[in-house]
């Protein structure tokens, strides 16, 4: 992924690649139903957004449906009818809390329609070691700067990941700022992260890993090309992949969760 | 009755037969070779033809042609374009070989009529959908940062569909960009591309010869669907050392051409190198100063007159690109090509080139991070062995066949730790392809007004070994449950088929002629981009029992009319093609290091037609043409807009060149060119929504929308000193897109990061106007 951002850097410079706000005629379309929600093992409720597309031209403000009524359950039986708690959000009414190797099933009647998905929860994995060490050499990729390396031991079978990255609990999400991979090269031995974030002395750095499993993977591969693509040297543009039934757009998925935080000195 | 048959018979064999006898015993065969005058260099498809009968034959791709003679005494007319007319009498006893040397025009003291060639060749040849281009006239065409660019040239061409601002790549009536067969001397070039297709690897110095074949291809040439595009390499100057080059606004050549034995054998060695990145070393920030970037290529080829039968060649191509951002990473990648030749010729008639063929194409990526050193290559690389036939039988028939064979292998992916890393050796089993064809030819001058080129074309693949086989639990699980190794010269899927190919020529009069073509061709390798333009980084899948071949039909008819006594060339022609195993990513494909990267494939169908009309001025002080083309592009694949028929990428409705030239004075020369190209289909938003906190954009349909129209202009001049003895020499001024027409390159759609509650629309745009300056010079 980052290699068409390279690209393109390097033929901005060269080539004088100019930019500018533009009006363009887009086609509308009729509003649809969007789904969200990532049942986590480090949360006790769980979150689950419902709302409806926007134009482009209108604003990033998405019309929740507030009354809509949206119920989880797992297979171990245990079955919640969550609140709404702001525009278009709505949380367990109880203590949820996401537990490893069950499936998880989301059923949400909205203005009407029956929207339905499935999501599985992956074990968690964890990072045995977190460095940063100080990288000095200035080039194109990197700034000077603190940067982190996480190290750990990868269980055999077939896993993916995504790495967050926080800086004093603000989390790094550019679009540019995704990190997942597969297990392909490392299967049961340490896996290794060294993490594009610059930080600064007395930061706190956190990284969460998360484990997902292969329909999430694929569903972060589809939302990183659409997010970095466009150009004529990125992939087609194309929609985001989605879980939900009845043509509703958006995911509903599991991860298991690792965290751990320090401060850089 | 019995009798009669007999005698029917015996007629009929008497009349074969007899024809042969009497041709024998009256006619006589001149054959022989055209050439330059000033460097030795072989002139192909020069027309050849006598005077008296008009009956004639173009020189082959050694500049070799053979003619029967009807008389004693006849005279020989040749014509090619750029050059002298050259005219000679013959009083022949018997069969007779002949040298024959044309000057160019400009190289001419005396006043003399300057013609091009063949003046009707348009009418009267039977070829349609083929565009020659002649290099001085791409020489002279404005030039982009003033690298003169063949395939620039080559888009300004009715019925090709250029790939972007700036952009190398092409499209050829609704064909894919990896549909088209560049050949460089025979050699497949895999990738034709420099700086990411904002120059080509053919360095103008060393070119000689330029054909695109649109539609109707001869049997002798396959393995791409769409067009062939064969590029033939200068042999050298035979006769004295000569030394030319140009320093330009980014690039600079240098080219040494001479005898090794004067009139026997010659040589060419010809460099270019872009100092692209010189202009980031101004920069003050170290993270722009501190890259690396440019290209540059070698050409060289030789060539020896064994004896008058016997005359081998050796050509071979080197480029590579080298990108390097600060230390920690790298990317380079380049195309090498080596092809040996013999001709043998047996008799008057029967001419023969055997050739050794070798190919190949690499990438490399070069990680170089504190414990991530790593390197990263993939590559396409063959073999192949040509022989080819011409058997120049009677002034009627001109037959070509032959075969081919190549030995293809594909390393998709071999990723290995450097120095002190964490990364685990990692590697795709390479995998290899034989392909054979076999092909025949005839030219056919069946009626003083109708002539037919018919072939037909034998292709065979096979996925072959040695390579090791994987067994997944599904297409999405990237580990082996089990692996099976396939020894060498294994089958593992073969595909075959025949393609037929045809065109017609009816000629209505000496001014006009209908013609009409089809050609079935078959395609063994998918370059599958998953990018919108092809990048270096794309992969080759060749055919295997998960991949079937592309397969192509077309068909085309044109009208062909001649004005002001055969100066003014017109044509309408008009095509329909229909695309099988079309081949494109499922949106959600992860190509990085992906072993079952066949079964992220989508496979489908295509179609397209359209209407292209060419006006072109040939000879005067202003020459040059202008094209026109109308067409439509569709294609049909599963997981694209629910395998309902969509706009194609490269689906552009109007394209219109005009291209125009003006010689003021022998040593000035003025060319304007302007393009008007309609938007392309893409795929714009229709909606937005948020997921993981990223404003999501929202597609009901792809290929939904337009781009805008493109249009730019571009002047140069080029200005002759006046020549010495010693030395000739030139300047070459060029503008692009004079009136700095901000075409839209790309659209982004992005939050506005002044204000997070709304989206904007940025257009990026490469080239605003970019003036150039090129000085070439020749001793």
């Amino acid at each position: 992924m980052k290699i068409h951002d390279l690209i393109f850097i390097v033929l901005s410079l060269l080539l004088f690649a100019c930019e500018q706000e533009v009006e363009l005629q887009l086609k509308s379309s009729e509003p649809r139903v969007f789904i969200e929600g990532f049942i986590r093992t480090d949360s006790l409720y769980q979150r689950i957004s419902v709302r409806k597309t926007n134009n482009f031209q209108e604003s990033n403000n998405y019309p929740g449906i507030n009354d809509a009524i949206v119920i989880l359950s797992d297979d171990a039986g245990r079955i919640d009818t969550l609140v709404n708690i702001s525009n278009g959000i709505f949380r367990t009414s109880k203590v949820f809390e996401g537990t490893p190797n069950r499936n998880y099933f989301l059923k949400i009647f909205a203005e009407g329609k029956i929207y339905q998905a499935k999501a599985f929860l992956p074990e968690v994995v964890k990072i045995d070691t977190i460095i940063y060490e100080y990288i000095n050499n200035t080039n194109i990729v990197r700034e000077p700067g603190y940067y982190l390396i996480s190290i750990g031991k990868e269980p055999v079978g077939i896993n993916y990941y995504r790495v967050l990255c926080f800086k004093n609990d603000s989390l790094f999400n550019g679009i540019g700022d995704y990190f997942i991979t597969d297990d392909i090269l490392v299967d049961g031995n340490s896996i290794f992260f060294a993490l594009p974030f610059k930080f600064d002395r007395g930061d706190t750095a956190k990284l969460e890993l998360w484990n997902i499993d292969q329909p999430t993977f694929y569903y972060y591969v589809s939302l990183i090309k659409q997010l970095l693509g466009g150009g004529p040297f990125a992939p087609p543009a194309d929609n985001v992949k989605g879980n939900i039934s009845n043509g509703a757009l958006g995911y509903f998925g599991g991860c298991g969760v690792y965290s751990y935080s320090l401060v850089i000195e | 009755m019995q009798f009669l048959k007999r005698r029917y018979l015996f007629l009929l064999f008497w009349t074969l037969l007899g024809q042969e006898l009497y041709s024998q015993s009256k006619e006589y065969t001149i054959s022989g070779y055209v050439r330059d005058s000033s460097s030795g260099e072989s002139l192909i498809g020069a027309t050849v033809f006598i005077k008296e009968t008009q009956k004639g034959a173009l020189t082959n791709d050694y500049g070799f042609f053979s003619l029967k003679v009807p008389q004693d005494k006849f005279t020989l007319v040749v014509k090619y374009l750029g050059y002298v007319t050259h005219e000679q009498t013959f009083n022949v006893k018997e069969n007779v070989k002949v040298i024959i040397e044309l000057q160019q025009e400009g190289l001419s003291t005396e006043e003399v009529i300057i013609t091009d060639k063949r003046a009707d060749e348009n009418i009267k040849s039977v070829e349609m959908s083929v565009q020659k281009l002649d290099i001085q006239t791409i020489k002279t065409m404005p030039a982009f940062f003033g690298e003169v660019d063949v395939l620039k040239a080559i888009q300004m061409l009715p019925g090709v569909v250029f790939a972007g601002d700036g952009n190398t790549g092409f499209y050829v009536r609704g064909g894919g960009a990896d549909q088209n067969l560049v050949l460089l001397d025979e050699a497949v070039v895999y990738n034709a591309a420099h700086l990411f297709g904002f120059f080509s690897v053919f360095n103008s110095d060393a070119v000689k010869d330029i054909i695109l074949y649109k539609g109707g291809m001869p049997a002798n040439y396959g393995g791409r669907l769409s067009a062939v595009l064969d590029i033939k390499m200068n042999e050298g100057n035979n006769k004295k050392y000569v030394l030319k080059g140009g320093i330009g606004t980014i690039a600079s050549r240098l080219t040494l051409e001479g005898p090794i034995t004067k009139e026997k054998g010659s040589f060419i060695m010809s460099g270019r190198r872009t100092y692209a990145d010189a202009f980031l070393k101004f920069s003050n920030n170290p993270k722009i100063n501190q890259n690396k970037l440019f290209f540059y290529d070698l050409n060289a080829k030789a060539n020896y007159e064994i004896n008058e039968k016997n005359r081998v060649f050796i050509s071979s191509y080197f480029g590579k690109d080298v990108f390097d951002f600060g230390n920690e990473f790298g990317f380079n990648w380049g195309n090498a090509t080596l092809t040996a030749r013999w001709n043998h010729q047996f008799n008057a008639k029967l001419f023969m080139n055997n050739s050794f063929i070798f190919s190949d194409f690499q990438y490399q990526f070069d990680i170089k991070q504190s414990s991530e050193n790593a390197q990263y290559t993939s590559g396409a690389t063959n073999y192949s062995l040509k022989t080819d036939f011409d058997f120049f039988w009677n002034e009627k028939m001109h037959l070509k066949f032959g075969q081919q064979a190549f030995y293809h292998s594909f390393l998709r992916a071999d990723l290995k730790p450097t120095g002190k890393s964490n990364i685990t050796p990692y590697r795709l089993p390479i995998r290899h392809g034989y392909e054979q064809a076999l092909y025949i030819t005839n030219d056919h001058k069946i009626h003083e007004t109708i002539s037919m080129k018919y072939g037909l074309r034998y292709s065979f693949f096979a996925d072959i070994g040695p390579t090791t086989l994987y067994t997944f639990a599904s297409p999405r699980d990237n580990r082996p449950i089990d692996t099976t190794s396939v020894p060498f010269g294994k089958m593992l899927k073969t595909y075959q088929g025949i393609e037929p190919r045809l065109s017609l020529n009816y000629n209505i009069n000496e001014l006009s002629a209908l013609k009409g073509s089809y050609a079935r061709t078959r395609q063994y390798l998918n370059l599958v981009s998953n990018a919108a333009s092809s990048l270096p980084t794309d992969i080759w899948i060749p055919a295997s029992s998960e991949v079937k071949p592309q397969i192509a039909d077309q068909i085309a008819g044109g009208y062909f009319r001649n004005f002001m006594d055969n100066r003014l060339e017109t044509s309408v022609e008009i095509y329909y093609k229909w695309l099988q195993n079309q081949i494109e990513f499922q949106p959600d494909a992860n190509l990085f290091l992906n072993p079952q990267i066949e079964k992220q494939l989508a496979f489908g169908k295509g179609w397209s037609y359209g209407l292209e009309l060419f006006l072109k001025k040939n000879s005067g002080k202003f020459t040059g043409w202008i094209g026109y083309t109308l067409s439509w592009t569709y294609r049909q694949m599963p997981f694209i807009n629910n395998n309902e028929p969509y706009f194609a990428r490269n689906d552009r409705r109007h394209d219109c060149n005009i291209v125009l030239s003006y010689d003021p004075h022998n040593r000035v020369n003025l060319s304007v060119t302007w393009v008007f190209a309609s938007g392309n289909a893409i795929s714009f938003p229709t909606g937005k929504y948020e997921l993981d906190g990223q404003t999501i954009l929202r597609y009901d349909k792809l290929y939904n929308d337009r781009m805008p129209n493109y249009h730019r202009l571009d002047i140069s001049a080029t200005l002759k000193n006046k020549p010495s003895k010693k030395l000739e020499s030139s300047w070459n001024f060029s503008i692009f897109n004079v009136y700095a027409r901000k075409n839209a390159w790309a659209f982004r759609f992005e939050n506005d990061p002044n204000d997070k509650s709304k989206t904007r629309v940025i257009k990026i745009y490469l080239f605003s106007i970019i003036p150039s300056i090129t000085y070439n010079f020749k001793f």
